[in-house]
């Protein structure tokens, strides 16, 4: 692995664009681990939601991406990024439950407290916001940005250059259809 | 709540102005606006009821990774539970090189707690590392260290041992908690410098003695643990500076450990000295980590003594007790200097023995002019704000890159570089971020400041980070600040006298940073410095090194001849210097290779493209990316050959490899898709292809994003099979998106624009919209220009591309001066011998000729397209008829039918071997045949090609096709 790396150092000093960014992939390995080491050896209860933006955007850079000039789209995919990371592990976690493999590290103490969360609800939610970014796309993105990687409605706002109260008024559309769907998938 | 499209923009607009309703007015306000339309009322209610919900139940409220960080962290852990015997039960503790976890022994032979040691993420330095502990561990045989119970290797390969568990506490934590006294803390201290006496003995020096290294069980009894970097002293020690290692904590790290100087039992010493400090005091003796780096490299100030410990938590009776002999004993074992710390853990043990027994103890304490030394005032953090996963991933680079980039470089900086890195991006409180957001860009500002200002006294350390800063600022893609980073990196290495390394090694740094901008003299005139001054430095490393990057440099200058010897002279070197089994070997046979490629000496590319894929496998093994780019690469090859069967067959092997390695959205992977895509339009199968390339496409939408010049690839590529098959309009649409993007991101004049630019004007052109053609292929000459040069292969391929646009425009005069114009830039160039555009300049000619009906001197000139076309491609090779065909024609118009025949036969069978109709190219040949069988008086043959031909140009619709029909019908009329 370290000569894997070494030489994608060596290819994206070359001017290599994809080592470049096979380079970032590799090492946001090491970041995921990272990452649960603070959460295990640091006990934080919980994890810098900007941070974990950040994760995603270095793991989406590209060279020429960094000088972003339009954040809003860096952020949206950031946070469909965020989506995707946290609906994998659900669904490992969710099939897990269902009798698979065992494998868990770290205890789960705030998964009974709150139900929205379990990992099948998160599974279904998922499959919601599918059917709503059919519907209305920004709603969906909406949800990402602001469920899945918790950035605020003022910096939505911000980012799409519309009132805050735009931003709580859809806002409160996209979550009641959420409700209801996975209320109904439930029933 | 599945709904229309129509019916949910109507419920949610209403369901928006129902918020501003009063609940008690709600019912008649959903009534009325309803109308009587149940499904839509129906719909509200439900949204409403929805709302209500999620508000009484708080839904969503909560972001994910504030609620439950664990859906985020992924366990990245092996997800195997069972290792040998073994079965894991928790994780105890993580470090840099392994995880411990808590594991029972699952085989029902013993019951047995153990703490079981692994390497989840095995590289071939930490199994040597981890394979090393096991045998120190093995070697000791100590009641106060951690006895090593057995090991081996889990199913998936990861080794692992077990260790004896101790349940307890970190020995500070013991302390703190039992609220032991001074003589009670002494004395359990005893017992640690015992066991690390006792290593000492076997030659071992922990290296990295700190609290949670030392467990103090619930019996009372300290227990050493993890032997992780360990290192075990030669008795000889020729080489000193190989005992240092790049691995410690840097709060109880021993100074010398710091710089990367030569590690003794003393450094053990130092260690627990601060380990002393923090149990005396409970306090260390000064607070690593939020200090500034220069605090980190020599000028580690001296501590205060521990009874006068500001941060000391301890009550005035114990300061007292402290005072004098404590205080001498700790600061001896702190001094910076190995040899003023006590020789040994064993003098260090007497004297507290001396202490406990109230005996004056050996320890003499510093001198006044010592303390005087002067130290680096800390720095104020001057970095804004910080998240810790952003900034460990850039460290993470960062270091990455230094390692790669100073592999053999000598260790004695080696730690202080790192150290440097490891403050940039960790020395900010994330508490002090404000919530504001914080770049790569900004971070690696503010290192590139501090190293400044921080590195002023230290030249050679000057210059390396400075020389990293430069590498790092290319890597977040802000090339003009690599540069200049790059350009003082070589000004400040040069003279650096005690690494003479470093400059040869900045200059070929600056110059690959030259070569990526296209100024090519500059980077030979740094690469030639570069070589001089390692030669005259004696490293060979460094000069093949220098070789190899000249050799690259002149393949980009298209200098093919100097950079195919300067190649192979390099791979005799690598195999010398390494041997043939060897990453450097591999990497040279893999760029010989593409130069021969480039070169289309296909016979001997194959040659060495097989090699470098052998050796890749004998070097990692079938399932690597190097494996896998070497497939790319030779498929790409054999597609240049129209060898498609076996092209396909091996991308779609380098495809599986690269999904199976770095999975289906990776850059890799769509490249090799998309490399597919192009073999799959070779053989005619346009719609699999098409299908493939719509993929790359969504992908690279979906992950790169709409505006990104990844995306402006795929949509160029999409072009290309459109353009070949007549759809013209959405290969135009495409184009234009393409050229958009590139715009945007790399600027209205960069060569990939001009690329785009130049296809567009190709669409138009066979769209028979020539004035918009031309005046593309303008923009894109006047780019080229800009950014090679007068002379060069790419403005000679854009002339010719201006030429053909302006031939059907009945330009001839300027259509042959601008084809003259490119044969002469590419023999100017050197490349006339080598590049095809020069088969394509003459072909055009001639072509032109024949426009003009002067088939005399279009056969002049195809004549000298042939002997060059002879050089370039394989004789076999189905480009030759490029020049055939146009020729066999010109020997038609002459009369010589007989000639033609010779020519166009050939032709007819190459082409037919790869085109499937409807084909413009297959077409051409077919009526150019049909025409001199006409005059052979074949009339069958004849009629039978003109009738094919005629019924595939039917289905094309660009100029060259309707004329191409309007011959092929003057065939088949003919009697």
């Amino acid at each position: 692995m370290a000569s894997d790396i070494t030489a994608l150092v060596h290819a994206a000093g070359k001017g290599d664009r994809a080592a470049l960014k096979s380079l970032f992939a590799a090492v946001y390995d090491e970041i995921k681990r990272l990452a649960h080491r603070q959460l295990v050896a640091d006990r934080q209860p919980t994890l810098d939601t900007t941070g974990l933006v950040h994760e995603a955007y270095l793991k989406l850079v590209q060279p020429d991406a960094l000088v972003l000039r339009d954040r809003a789209h860096f952020f949206a995919i950031a946070s469909k990024a965020m989506r995707q990371i946290v609906i994998d592990h659900a669904r490992r976690r969710a099939a897990s439950k269902r009798g698979g493999d065992v494998a868990h590290v770290v205890t789960h103490s705030e998964m009974a407290a709150n139900d929205a969360l379990d990992p099948e609800t998160l599974t279904r939610l998922d499959t919601a916001l599918v059917q709503l970014q059919n519907l209305e796309p920004r709603l969906a993105e909406l949800v990402e940005m602001r469920f899945f990687a918790g950035l605020s409605v003022e910096q939505i706002a911000q980012l799409r250059e519309v009132a805050t109260r735009t931003v709580i008024r859809d806002w409160r559309r996209a979550r009641a259809y959420l409700f209801d769907a996975v209320r109904v998938a439930q029933a | 709540m599945t709904m229309r499209a129509e019916l949910w923009q109507r419920v949610s607009a209403l369901f928006e102005q129902s918020l501003d309703v009063e609940p008690a007015a709600r019912e008649a306000w959903i009534a009325e606006h309803c109308a009587g339309d149940r499904e839509l009322e129906h719909a509200l209610r439900q949204l409403i009821n929805a709302d209500n919900g999620a508000d009484s139940q708080q839904f969503m409220d909560t972001p994910i990774p504030s609620a439950d960080p664990d859906l985020i962290a992924v366990v990245d852990v092996s997800t195997q539970q069972q290792f040998g015997p073994y079965r894991l039960l928790r994780l105890l503790g993580q470090g840099g090189m392994g995880e411990v976890h808590l594991a029972e022994r699952a085989d029902g032979v013993f019951e047995q707690r153990v703490a079981l040691k692994l390497v989840p993420h095995p590289t071939p330095g930490l199994i040597q590392r981890f394979v090393q502990e096991r045998q120190i561990l093995a070697r000791m045989e100590h009641p106060n260290i951690a006895r090593l119970l057995d090991g081996g290797i889990g199913e998936n390969g990861v080794p692992y041992f077990a260790m004896e568990y101790i349940e307890g506490s970190p020995i500070s934590r013991y302390v703190a908690d039992n609220k032991l006294d001074v003589v009670a803390t002494l004395r359990l201290f005893l017992l640690v410098c015992e066991a690390v006496q006792y290593a000492h003995r076997n030659l071992v020096v922990h290296r990295d003695l700190k609290p949670s290294n030392i467990f103090v069980g619930i019996d009372g009894t300290p227990k050493l643990l993890d032997f992780g970097v360990a290192k075990v002293l030669s008795t000889t020690d020729a080489d000193p500076t190989h005992t240092a290692t790049r691995v410690f904590t840097p709060d109880y790290a021993a100074p010398e450990q710091i710089l990367g100087q030569p590690v003794t039992t003393a450094t053990d010493v130092y260690s627990l000295g601060v380990v002393l400090y923090e149990l005396l005091t409970g306090a260390k003796p000064y607070s690593f980590g939020r200090n500034a780096a220069a605090d980190l490299t020599a000028q580690r100030m001296d501590p205060t003594a521990p009874s006068a410990s500001r941060t000391a938590t301890i009550d005035a009776h114990r300061r007292r007790q402290i005072r004098g002999d404590l205080d001498r004993i700790v600061l001896t074992m702190l001094a910076r200097e190995p040899e003023r710390r006590y020789g040994s853990v064993e003098a260090l043990a007497n004297d507290i023995r001396r202490y406990l027994d109230g005996r004056p103890i050996a320890a003499r304490g510093d001198s006044a002019s010592y303390r005087l030394r002067k130290f680096v005032r800390r720095n104020r953090v001057a970095l804004a704000v910080t998240t810790f996963v952003a900034l460990a991933m850039i460290a993470a680079t960062a270091i990455s890159l230094w390692q790669a980039h100073r592999a053999n470089r000598q260790a004695s900086r080696a730690e202080t570089v790192k150290a440097f890195l490891v403050s940039v991006f960790s020395t900010v409180n994330p508490d002090e971020n404000g919530g504001k957001t914080i770049t790569a860009r900004m971070l690696l500002d503010d290192g590139a400041a501090r190293l400044d200002r921080e590195m002023a006294g230290e030249p050679t350390l000057r210059a390396e980070l400075t020389d990293m800063f430069g590498n790092l600022y290319y890597d977040i893609g802000e090339e003009q600040r690599s540069e200049e980073l790059l350009k003082r990196a070589v000004a400040l290495s040069e003279n650096v006298e005690d690494d003479p390394a470093l400059y040869p090694a900045a200059l070929i740094d600056l110059a690959q940073m030259e070569r990526i901008r296209g100024d090519f003299p500059a980077a030979l005139d740094h690469e030639k410095q570069a070589l001089e001054r390692a030669k005259a430095a004696g490293d060979r490393n460094l000069t093949t090194n220098a070789r190899r990057e000249t050799a690259k440099t002149l393949y980009e200058k298209s200098d093919y001849a100097e950079s195919e010897k300067l190649f192979r002279a390099v791979l005799d070197e690598d195999t010398a210097l390494h041997g043939e089994r060897s990453s450097e070997v591999t990497q040279d046979t893999h760029q010989l290779a593409l130069l021969l490629d480039r070169l289309s000496r296909w016979d001997e590319a194959e040659v060495y493209y097989k090699r470098a894929i052998e050796l890749a496998r004998a070097l990692h093994g079938e399932n690597d990316t190097s494996v896998a780019t070497g497939l790319n690469d030779y498929a790409l090859m054999l597609s240049d050959k129209s060898d498609f069967p076996r092209a396909e067959s091996m991308m779609r092997e380098a495809l599986a490899l690269h999904t199976k390695l770095e999975g289906p959205d990776h850059p890799h992977t769509l490249e090799s898709d998309n490399n597919l895509s192009s073999i799959l339009n070779g053989e005619g199968k346009f719609d699999e292809s098409m299908t493939l390339l719509e993929h790359v496409l969504e992908t690279r939408r979906r992950i790169s994003g709409n505006n990104h010049p990844d995306t402006a690839v795929a949509l160029n590529n999409m072009a290309i099979p459109e353009f070949a098959h007549g759809q013209f309009e959405s290969a135009e649409k495409h184009l234009r998106e393409a050229i958009a993007i590139w715009s945007s991101t790399k600027g209205a004049d960069h060569p990939d624009t001009s690329s785009a630019i130049r296809n567009l004007a190709a669409v138009f052109r066979a769209d028979d919209k020539f004035a918009d053609a031309e005046a593309l292929n303008r923009q894109a000459l006047e780019i080229d220009r800009k950014h090679f040069g007068e002379q060069s292969e790419t403005v000679a391929a854009t002339l010719i591309a201006l030429g053909r646009t302006q031939r059907f425009e009945g330009k001839y005069d300027e259509a042959f001066a601008n084809f003259r114009q490119a044969i002469d830039d590419l023999r100017d160039a050197k490349v006339d011998t080598t590049s095809t555009s020069s088969v394509l300049a003459w072909q055009s000619m001639g072509e032109t000729y024949l426009m003009r009906n002067d088939a005399a001197a279009a056969k002049d000139v195809l004549l000298k397209g042939n002997e060059l076309a002879k050089k370039i491609y394989p004789l076999d090779n189905h480009h030759q008829t490029d020049i055939w065909v146009p020729l066999g024609r010109a020997e038609h118009m002459l009369g010589n039918d007989a000639e033609a025949e010779k020519l166009l036969r050939p032709s007819l069978e190459m082409r037919m071997a790869i085109f499937k109709p409807p084909n413009i190219w297959l077409a051409e040949v077919q009526v150019a045949t049909a025409e001199a069988l006409n005059g052979l008086q074949k009339r069958d043959e004849a009629r039978q090609l003109a009738e094919a031909a005629a019924a595939a140009l039917r289905t094309l619709k660009s100029g060259v096709s309707k004329q191409l029909l309007a011959r092929a019908e003057t065939v088949i009329a003919s009697k």
